[in-house]
C-alpha cells in the first residue's frame, strides 16, 4: 500500500511538471528558458490550414500541401506545427515540385520546405483588411532549396470560408537578413506576391 | 615625394575648365591672379595669398617649383583660378601644391560677397579613390577634409578669425544644359550634364577639435577638374570656435588602464571594437554618387523613421572599404518590410539596416542579423589577417541605433553549423537554423500586444537581446557578441552589459565625456 501511494505521488508530480511545460501557441508570454517547453495548439488554430490548396491563373498554378504535426520535438522544444511542400507551374512549365518530399521517408520533419506555427493578427504586415478584429492568421517559413542563400521566406496565410468555399489568402515575401552573391535572383522561384488558393477535395 | 606632387599637379593641369559656361544660375570662369586682383581690392587677402604664391618660387629646368619645405608648407598656384559666380557670392578655387601621399590633392577656396568682402576661406584636402583619380571625368569619388591647423593659420591671416566648422552634408547635384536638376538619363530634352558638390557646413562635434582629422570641406565641381570648384551653399559656420591645437580624443570608459594618450585614463576590455564604431561615425563625409559615409547612412535611415509608413520596406547600406581601407556605405536594394540582403563582396565588412517605422517592426536585432555578422566575417578578405573587431552590424530602429560587434570570434563561429544546417541540411532531424532564430524571436514577441504592435521599452528589448547573446541556448553558452547603442546625436556609443542577477543594464561609453 505504501509503495502504491509513493507511486501515485510520483505520477502526480510528473503530471504537474508536464502540465507546467505546456504553452499555448498564441500566447506571446513565452517562458524564459524555451528548452523542453511544449508549444501546444490549444485553440486548434492550425487545423483550418491543413489540406491541399491550389492557386490557378491560366497555365500558372501554385499547389501547397500542409500537414499538422503534434508535439514534434525539434531538438530543443516540443511544438505543434504545420509542415508542407509546394509545386509551382508557370505558363505550363513546371518550375519546382517539392510535393513528393512530403511522403519521402528520407526527408525529416525538420527538412520540409514549409513549416512553422507562428500565430499572427490581422495587423501583422501586410495587414489583412478583410479580417475580423481577432482573426488569427499564420506565418510559416518557406524555403527554396535551390536558393538557400535567401534562407527563410515568409508565407502568411489567412483562412477564409467564402460561402462554403474554403480559401487561403497567401502572401509570400522575404523576411531575413543575409549576404548574397552578385547577380542571383533575390526571390524564390515562386515569385513573391499575393495568391488566393482554393482548398482541393 | 616631389614626383608625386608633380603627378598630382599635372593631373590637375591636364583637365581643362570650361570657359564662361552658364550653368543654371552660376557662371563658371577660369581667371588669372591678375584678374583676381582686379576684382578684389582686399589688400590683406591679396597679400596673404601672394606670400604663398607660386611666382615667389623659381622653376627649375624641368618646370618643377623649387620649394624650401622647411619654410613653406604649401604653395598657392595662381595661373589658373576657378571663379564661380552665383547670385550672392563669388567663389574662387586655387590649386595648392603641398606634400602629399597617395592621390591626395589640395585646394584653397575663398568666398566673397558681391561687394568683394571675404566671407569665408578654407583649405581642403581631397582624398579621391584610386578609380576616380584615374578617371576624373566622373563625379568626384572620395572624401574631403579640412586640413591641418598649421595651414588654417592662413585663415586667421586672411580673415582675422579662426575656422571651426565641419561638413554636415554633402550632395552631388546634377545640372543639365537646360538648367534643370536632371541627372544623366533624366530630362528628355537635356543633351549634356555637369555635376557640382553642394556642401553644407555646421558645428563640429563638441568632443572633436576642428583642424584634426575632422571632416570638412567646401565644394568641387565642373565635370571632373581636379581643382575643385566652390559652388555650394555653406551655412552655419559662424558658430564654431574650434581650437587650433587639436587633442586626440580618449577612447573607452573613464577608469583604469592608461592608453598612453595624454589626459586619457581608460579601462576598456576591447578598445578596438569601440574604436571601430567611433571611426564609423567620424569618417569624413564622402563625395560620391555611389557611397556615403557610414554616419550619413545612419542619419539617412533615421530620417526614414520620422514618418510612420505601414508599407515601409527595410532599407540598408553595406559597409565596405575602398582601396585605402577607408570606410564607406553603399545602399542595398529594399525588397520587403523584414528583408535585407547585403552583397557578399570581399571588401564588405558590415552592414547598416533599418527596422522601419511601420508599427510592427521589432526595434532590436533578429537572430538572422547575428548570423549575418558571422557571414560578414566569413566573406571579408583583404589579403591580410583581419581583426574580428572590424565586423559590424548596425540596426536603426524607432527606439535607438544599435550595433553588434564580435568579442570572441570562435564563440560566434559555433553558429556556422546553424548557417549550414538550413532545412536540416545535415540530415540529423534538427533544423538548427530555425531553432536559433526562433530562440530570439519568441522572447522578443513578448513585448508586442495581441495585434503585433511592439509595446516594450528599449530596455525590454535590450534585456532580451543581452540575455540571448550571453546564453543563447539556455545552457549558458555565449555568442561572443557585444551590443552597443549610439547616443542620439551619433557622437558616441555605449557598450551595454546586463547584470543577470540584478537585471540591470549598464552602459559604458566608448568615449568619455
Amino acid at each position: 500500500m505504501k509503495n502504491i501511494i509513493i507511486l501515485l505521488l510520483i505520477i502526480n508530480l510528473y503530471n504537474c511538471k508536464a502540465q507546467s511545460l505546456i504553452h499555448p501557441l498564441a500566447d506571446r508570454n513565452v517562458p524564459e528558458n524555451l528548452n523542453n517547453v511544449y508549444f501546444k495548439d490549444v485553440d486548434n488554430d492550425l487545423n483550418q490550414f491543413v489540406g491541399t490548396w491550389m492557386f490557378q491563373d491560366g497555365n500558372t498554378s501554385l499547389t501547397i500541401v500542409l500537414e499538422k504535426l503534434t508535439q514534434f520535438f525539434n531538438g530543443s522544444w516540443y511544438e505543434d506545427m504545420l509542415i508542407g511542400e509546394y509545386k509551382y507551374v508557370e505558363n505550363g512549365i513546371e518550375i519546382v515540385n517539392y510535393l513528393p518530399r512530403l511522403n519521402d521517408s528520407n526527408v525529416s520533419n525538420a527538412a520540409h520546405t514549409i513549416d512553422g506555427s507562428k500565430i499572427v493578427s490581422k495587423y501583422y504586415l501586410p495587414e489583412c483588411d478583410f479580417c475580423t478584429l481577432n482573426q488569427r492568421r499564420l506565418s510559416l517559413n518557406f524555403a527554396d532549396l535551390e536558393r538557400k542563400y535567401l534562407f527563410d521566406s515568409e508565407l502568411i496565410l489567412t483562412y477564409v470560408n467564402d460561402n462554403g468555399i474554403e480559401k487561403l489568402y497567401v502572401v509570400l515575401q522575404g523576411k531575413t537578413t543575409s549576404t548574397v552573391p552578385d547577380n542571383v535572383p533575390l526571390e524564390t522561384r515562386v515569385p513573391y506576391g499575393e495568391y488566393i488558393l482554393i482548398k482541393q477535395d | 615625394m616631389i614626383l608625386l606632387l608633380v603627378l598630382n599637379f599635372n593631373c590637375q593641369k591636364d583637365d581643362s575648365v570650361q570657359q564662361n559656361e552658364l550653368s543654371g544660375h552660376k557662371t563658371i570662369n577660369t581667371i588669372t591672379f591678375e584678374d583676381f586682383k582686379k576684382i578684389n581690392s582686399n589688400t590683406n587677402l591679396i597679400n596673404g595669398i601672394e606670400r604663398h604664391a607660386d611666382f615667389n618660387f623659381a622653376k627649375s629646368e624641368s618646370g618643377l617649383l623649387n620649394r624650401n619645405e622647411e619654410e613653406e608648407e604649401f604653395i598657392i598656384l595662381t595661373d589658373e583660378i576657378l571663379m564661380i559666380t552665383d547670385s550672392i557670392y563669388n567663389h574662387y578655387t586655387f590649386k595648392v601644391l603641398m606634400q602629399s601621399e597617395s592621390y591626395d590633392f589640395y585646394n584653397l577656396t575663398l568666398k566673397t560677397d558681391l561687394q568683394h568682402n571675404t566671407v569665408d576661406t578654407k583649405f581642403l584636402k581631397y582624398k579621391p579613390t584610386e578609380a576616380w583619380f584615374h578617371n576624373p571625368s566622373q563625379p568626384y569619388d572620395g572624401t574631403v577634409e579640412l586640413i591641418d591647423n598649421n595651414i588654417l593659420n592662413l585663415d586667421q591671416l586672411l580673415l582675422g578669425r579662426s575656422s571651426g566648422v565641419c561638413v554636415v552634408s554633402l550632395e552631388v547635384v546634377w545640372t543639365c544644359n537646360l538648367g534643370n536638376n536632371h541627372a544623366p538619363g533624366e530630362g528628355t530634352s537635356c543633351t549634356s550634364w555637369e555635376w557640382d558638390l553642394e556642401i553644407t557646413y555646421g558645428s563640429c562635434p563638441e568632443t572633436i577639435d576642428a583642424g584634426d582629422s575632422t571632416p570638412g570641406g567646401t565644394t568641387a565641381n565642373d565635370g571632373g577638374d581636379n581643382t575643385g570648384g566652390n559652388t555650394g551653399n555653406p551655412s552655419g559656420d559662424s558658430n564654431s570656435t574650434g581650437s587650433t591645437k587639436p587633442t586626440k580624443p580618449c577612447i573607452g570608459p573613464t577608469t583604469g588602464f592608461s592608453d598612453g594618450i595624454s589626459g586619457c585614463n581608460t579601462t576598456f576590455s576591447d578598445p578596438n571594437n569601440c574604436e571601430q564604431l567611433m571611426n564609423l561615425i567620424e569618417t569624413p563625409e564622402i563625395i560620391s554618387p555611389t557611397f556615403v559615409s557610414p554616419k550619413r547612412a545612419i542619419i539617412n535611415l533615421k530620417t526614414a523613421l520620422n514618418t510612420f509608413n505601414p508599407s515601409a520596406l527595410e532599407q540598408g547600406f553595406a559597409l565596405s572599404h575602398d582601396t585605402s581601407l577607408n570606410s564607406r556605405a553603399s545602399s542595398v536594394p529594399s525588397i520587403a518590410p523584414n528583408f535585407i540582403l547585403y552583397p557578399d563582396h570581399a571588401n564588405i565588412f558590415g552592414g547598416i539596416h533599418l527596422h522601419p517605422n511601420n508599427g510592427r517592426a521589432v526595434p532590436m536585432f533578429s537572430g538572422g542579423d547575428i548570423l549575418t555578422l558571422l557571414q560578414f566575417s566569413n566573406n571579408y578578405n583583404n589579403n591580410a589577417e583581419t581583426s574580428p573587431t572590424l565586423f559590424t552590424h548596425i540596426v536603426v530602429t524607432t527606439q535607438g541605433v544599435y550595433a553588434i560587434k564580435i568579442n570572441n570570434l570562435e564563440a560566434l563561429q559555433q553558429l556556422q553549423p546553424f548557417l549550414d544546417d538550413f532545412r536540416d541540411a545535415n540530415g540529423d532531424g534538427v533544423n538548427e537554423y530555425k531553432i536559433f532564430t526562433e530562440r530570439l524571436d519568441k522572447p522578443l514577441r513578448r513585448f508586442a500586444d495581441n495585434f503585433d504592435t511592439p509595446n516594450g521599452t528599449p530596455s525590454d528589448y535590450e534585456r532580451v537581446f543581452l540575455r540571448f547573446i550571453n546564453n543563447f541556448d539556455g545552457n549558458g553558452t555565449s555568442l561572443g557578441v557585444d551590443l552597443y547603442r549610439a547616443n542620439e546625436d551619433l557622437t558616441n556609443w555605449d557598450k551595454l552589459t546586463l547584470n543577470e542577477s540584478t537585471n540591470i543594464i549598464t552602459p559604458a561609453p566608448c568615449r568619455q565625456n
